[in-house]
């Protein structure tokens, strides 16, 4: 019971507070992490109207409710502008889950372990690279900043672990939906992460000692439609932050592989679609190749991060309804999140890029990126992407990873504001015999090599 | 393995492809728990219409109907043997020039003078007198003894609209297994739908001159309608294990592997193609596999190098990623040579009046191995590579050859009669100098056999011919006539000599033997030979300022290095040229972005040196040939020199000098692409392909390309570029392809 003081005022005016300051902790009643790293819970630092949606629409809206075109001005608030319009006009539905207060349900156990472990142990080093404090080494594993108080501080530990594993495989499919509802654009693919410092579950941990000097490995390939069946592209991410991955590419018409310019990070990967490399986790770029980090704002959010698995399908494959012919968007959950941070910053480091800024929602809880929208060169919105993770443990079935259940992103939404195209994105439980998971050690031989890029060209 | 095995092996290959794609066919597209053998099954696939429109309505100067011969009106008379020495006397068969008193051909046979009278008193016989004939087909103002006429080619040229059209389906079913094994198979089938506005030649329609074509009858593709995508070689009419195909269709299965993988080592057995290095288009360190240039030679869409094009090979490939940063790279594969254009099809390069017989199977090069390995290092902006071939040149090296035809001169004209008559003495001193055993029932036919040409419609018919087939064919007409006489002994017996540099001896001894067999083909004979290849290469990336024009470029230089590599004699001699040749290449990429609103720009500038071959692996010695007609009056092609006195392969000095300059430009979410290639050859020819893809959904691939050529960009002779083999084929492309 929380003592009335805290109204649903108290709460927006404590978050202008902090922005205005361009500090401060997350929470409202008290910091959320020393909430969580005393209790396990983060309750205790926000009220009531923050940790339940019929709190903050004072049961207008209630857990297990669908938000639509008929009730979504409620929760404007909540959304980036894009949802707000695809709900308001489009026929986009959310379905409104429990708030997830169990925080270590919302990230990989062993990251959430490695957080508390090394908590207060990072700081920048003289080139503004995340470092160990005590010898000035690569990081060495979880958050870096779980307490994070500035926006390059979230965007650094989100470059720093995309995934959260050490190493991750997504089978994904990619649909292009028009305006006019018809799926223009289909492909499907893989995408590999493998961090080489940071590593909390994988042995050599904290460091694969070869790579000590890298953050990361990835390779992201398609296998349809046949056009581009067997192309890849693999980076070899430096782990000082100023400088480029090399970027290597298997090219099926000429059936061998081929460099690439390493600053080519805004290039359409495929056509008919506007995803980029940069877009990768809302930091796919290298950290100090951006700049101009700032928190904009503060407040609760909208986000999907529980009951989004679909585990009914043997392939964990979405449903979608919406737009003229009912495939425009994911079927989605949605939880109020009671606090999301939103970090702006700008590709300094490339001078043509098509945007000028991305901004950035963090669940402050734990700096999980829940949404991202990005600005052309005029400062217009250009493009949003909202998304959906989940534990992969839903009606008595479990997929795991290693001890504990996996932890993942389900799916994700790209909306081109300008054009009204939407790109689904899923993660499937398998394409070709290519399954995704987390901290396989057969995964770097197995795509994150040039004879893998190869391999994965066959034909 | 026997004719029998290989068949049954690729039937059972084709069909245990075809059952794959049968079974992943019939299962929901969406679905992805399709099960075959225990594996996970999975397919692409692409339907696809390909066509390419004429713009220059030109056919290829190779084909019967696009020759500069065609419809001209061109005199001939024979030249006169007399001066010859005795035939059988080869100390006394040197040429005139070098001071012996006789000079044989360097006359014509006077008018009024019957060839028998001539052979009578040269070889001491007694051949009656050739009666008077009436004109042959083509023949025109012919003199009473018929030694001298005009002759017009009775095979028109034609003019063509469309060059290129096929249907196209691909498929590509694929089978993994979770313990590391894979079956990777791709089937492709295309079809040439019927012979819709294509010219095309038949020699059938001219069967009834002269008994009509000999080699038609045990060769495939000079037999009726071109061969179009059919590929036969001498012996065996389906050579390739994983190919079946006949003129207007062929499937076969670019890859068909089963793929094991164990950590850092991959291993491909199987039918498949190995690329390697940096360069696009130019093949350097591409040594592995050849290049199938049946359907529309190289002049697909330039961004897609030769992605229809390449070949594949059974094999075995295995990859070993020794580090991080280091690939090992071995392949071991049946030898398959680069397969051409077929006589008289679209793109076809070798003049249709020489049969190219291929050795490839009665050589049992088909047993053959090329193995050679590629080690590549990558150090973040800089990589080097190390490769080593083994392997049969896929280009082959060509000479004369007998034609092994058996077939007279024809005796419907006074030549022809007089040399028919007096053969069977002829042969005999033939049988009794050489030992052989030649009959002498068949007038001429048993000598003709022993020469490299057979007497057959729609041949060469005018010395002009000869000087311009030649220096088209980047020969030397001189030395390739003296050769293809001194070289086979049969030659000399029918009075043939070597005329050494005296062009005029050659139009007239070549206008005797043109008039007197009514037309001749020539045979030549392309073999394979091994070879080893050394490379290196290496590369880096620029490092400017961000986004700078000259921020990351990727530059990359290859060379290689092959000894005694055996080439085709200017002559077609029967001892193969061999020299060193030397491949260098410099390739420098940029992805630039001009704006914030369109993707990167792809550009590309592209250099080739070659030493001693040009693009297309013809000696440079035999480069730049002008042509030769009494007072350069009759040109048989644009643009090369005709005269008295014309220079014979003066060559290229100082190796091949190739540059390719590309850029590719996206449109907004790559819906539109547009393209622009240009391929030089400094000697003046050009290749510019300006294109565009369009791509309105993502599985549909619309290609509109123009191929616009030139070999005399700079007004040069145009026989200086390798461009002048194909300059015909300006032309729209238009693809149209539906993926699944």
């Amino acid at each position: 019971m929380r003592i009335r003081k805290y109204d649903h005022h108290y709460s927006r005016r404590e978050f202008l507070g902090k922005v205005a300051q361009g500090a401060g902790s997350a929470g409202v009643l008290m910091s959320s992490w020393s909430a969580f790293a005393q209790t396990g819970q983060v309750n205790k630092a926000y009220p009531d109207e923050l940790m339940s949606i019929e709190g903050y629409t004072k049961g207008k809206i209630k857990t297990g409710d669908e938000i639509n075109a008929s009730n979504v001005d409620l929760v404007k608030d909540l959304l980036e502008p894009i949802r707000y319009e695809q709900i308001k006009k489009n026929g986009r539905k959310l379905k409104v889950v429990k708030t997830t207060t169990d925080v270590m349900r919302l990230s990989p156990w062993e990251y959430i372990e490695a957080t508390l472990k090394n908590a207060g142990k990072a700081k920048f080093d003289g080139q503004s690279n995340v470092v160990n404090a005590s010898d000035g080494q690569p990081w060495i594993g979880g958050n870096p900043f779980p307490d994070a108080k500035s926006g390059i501080e979230l965007l650094a530990a989100q470059t720093l672990s995309w995934g959260r594993h050490d190493a991750s495989f997504y089978a994904v499919k990619i649909n292009d939906v028009a305006v006019d509802g018809e799926t223009r654009f289909r492909y499907a693919g893989g995408w590999a992460e493998l961090n080489t410092v940071a590593r909390v579950s994988m042995d050599p941990k904290p460091y694969w000692p070869e790579h000590k000097d890298k953050l990361r490995f990835q390779t992201v390939f398609f296998t349809g439609p046949q056009q581009f069946r067997g192309t890849s592209f693999m980076n070899v991410w430096d782990y000082d932050q100023r400088k480029f991955p090399a970027l290597y590419g298997y090219v099926a018409d000429f059936r061998r592989i081929r460099q690439f310019p390493a600053d080519q990070r805004f290039e359409p990967l495929l056509p008919g679609t506007t995803l980029y490399l940069s877009d990768a986790w809302a930091a796919g770029d290298p950290l100090l190749t951006w700049g101009n980090f700032k928190i904009v704002s503060r407040g609760p959010f909208l986000a999907g991060l529980s009951g989004s698995w679909n585990s009914a399908h043997d392939n964990w494959e979405h449903k979608t309804h919406g737009g003229p012919k009912g495939t425009t968007f994911w079927d989605s959950t949605v939880e109020l999140v009671p606090e999301a941070i939103l970090v702006e910053a700008s590709p300094t480091g490339y001078p043509r890029a098509p945007i000028s800024k991305k901004q950035v929602w963090f669940d402050a809880r734990n700096q999980v990126v829940v949404g991202m929208v990005t600005y052309d060169r005029r400062d217009q919105p250009y493009r949003s992407f909202d998304g959906a993770y989940s534990l992969y443990d839903d009606n008595g079935k479990t997929f795991m990873d290693g001890q504990h259940p996996y932890w993942s992103w389900c799916h994700v939404t790209c909306s081109d504001i300008q054009t009204g195209r939407v790109t689904r994105l899923e993660q499937v439980r398998v394409i070709e015999g290519h399954a995704s998971g987390a901290n396989d050690p057969k995964m770097y031989d197995k795509y994150l090599t040039q004879t893998a890029l190869m391999r994965l060209g066959a034909g | 393995m026997s004719v029998r095995v290989k068949r049954w092996f690729g039937a059972t290959a084709i069909v245990i492809a075809a059952a794959t794609a049968g079974t992943a066919g019939a299962q929901e597209l969406s679905r992805t728990d399709r099960k075959l053998f225990g594996g996970d099954l999975s397919f692409n696939g692409q339907f696809r219409i390909e066509a390419a429109f004429s713009t220059s309505g030109r056919m290829s100067a190779a084909n019967q109907f696009g020759l500069g011969s065609n419809n001209r009106r061109i005199p001939r008379s024979a030249g006169n043997p007399v001066g010859a020495c005795d035939p059988f006397s080869s100390n006394a068969c040197e040429y005139g020039d070098t001071g012996l008193l006789f000079a044989p051909w360097t006359t014509t046979i006077d008018q009024g003078v019957n060839p028998s009278t001539i052979l009578n008193d040269l070889l001491n016989v007694n051949i009656p007198l050739s009666p008077v004939f009436p004109p042959t087909r083509g023949v025109e103002q012919l003199s009473p003894t018929g030694t001298s006429d005009v002759f017009r080619r009775y095979i028109p040229t034609r003019d063509q609209d469309v060059n290129y059209h096929l249907l196209r389906f691909e498929f590509q079913p694929t089978i993994n297994w979770p313990n590391g094994w894979s079956f990777i198979s791709r089937i492709r089938a295309v079809y040439n739908p019927n012979d819709y506005g294509y010219q095309s030649f038949s020699y059938n329609r001219y069967k009834d001159i002269n008994g009509g074509f000999e080699t038609g009858k045990t060769l495939r593709q000079y037999d009726g309608k071109p061969d179009q995508l059919g590929y036969e070689v001498d012996g065996e009419q389906r050579p390739l294990l994983f190919e079946y195909s006949n003129n207007d269709f062929m499937v076969d299965l670019p890859a068909f592997f089963v793929q094991w993988t164990n950590g850092n080592l991959t291993a491909r057995l199987g039918n498949q193609s190995v690329a390697w290095g940096q360069l696009l288009f130019f093949r350097i360190m591409d040594t592995a596999n050849g290049l199938d240039l049946r359907r529309h030679l190289f002049l697909d869409r330039a961004i897609e190098e030769f992605a229809d094009e390449r070949m594949s090979a059974p094999g075995l490939r295995i990859t070993w990623q020794a580090s991080d940063n280091i690939v090992l790279d071995a392949f071991g594969q049946q030898f398959i040579p680069t397969i051409v254009p077929n006589s008289n099809t679209t793109y076809n390069i070798v003049d249709s009046r020489f049969i190219l017989h291929d050795n490839y199977y009665k050589n049992d090069n088909n047993k053959d191995i090329n193995y050679g390995f590629r080690l590549k290092g990558e150090f973040g902006n800089y990589n080097a590579q190390l490769m080593y071939t083994s392997r049969l040149n896929q280009l082959g090296a060509i000479r004369w050859r007998k034609s092994g035809i058996n077939k007279p001169l024809p005796s419907s004209n006074t030549l022809g009669f007089a040399f028919n008559q007096a053969c069977p003495a002829l042969i005999l001193a033939h049988n009794a100098q050489y030992g052989t055993n030649l009959a002498t029932d068949n007038g001429c036919g048993p000598l003709l056999g022993e020469t490299a040409f057979e007497v057959a419609p729609g041949g060469l018919n005018v010395a002009e011919e000869w000087f311009d087939r030649a220096s088209y064919t980047k020969l030397d007409a001189l030395e390739g006539l003296a050769r293809v006489i001194d070289e086979f002994p049969a030659a000399t017996t029918l009075l043939a000599r070597p005329v050494g540099k005296n062009s005029v001896a050659a139009y007239n001894e070549l206008n005797a033997f043109f008039i007197a067999s009514e037309g001749l083909h020539g045979h030549v004979e392309r073999s394979y030979f091994r070879e080893d290849v050394f490379g290196v290469g290496g590369g880096f990336v620029t490092e400017g300022e961000p986004g700078s024009l000259f921020d990351q470029i990727i530059i990359n230089v290859e060379a290689t290095y092959t000894p005694d590599r055996k080439n085709t004699s200017v002559d077609l001699r029967q001892r193969y040229d061999e020299r060193d040749e030397v491949q260098a290449g410099l390739v420098m990429e940029k992805y630039h972005r001009f704006s914030t609103s369109l993707p990167a720009t792809y550009m590309v500038f592209q250099y080739l040196w070659q030493k001693e071959q040009s693009l297309e692996g013809l000696l440079l010695d035999g480069y730049g040939s002008e042509n030769y007609s009494p007072g350069g009056q009759y040109k048989l092609t644009k643009g090369v020199p005709t005269n008295d006195d014309p220079k014979i392969t003066p060559g290229v000095n100082g190796g091949a000098h190739y540059v390719v300059l590309a850029a590719l430009l996206p449109g907004p979410q790559y819906i539109f692409e547009y393209s622009i290639a240009a391929l030089i050859d400094v000697q003046g020819g050009m290749l510019v392909q300006p294109g565009v893809q369009w791509k309105p959904r993502g599985n549909v691939t619309i290609n509109a390309f123009y191929n616009y050529l030139d070999s005399d960009v700079w007004g040069n002779n145009p026989n200086k570029s390798f461009v002048s083999f194909i300059d015909f084929a300006d032309e729209f492309c238009l693809r149209f392809g539906y993926q699944f």
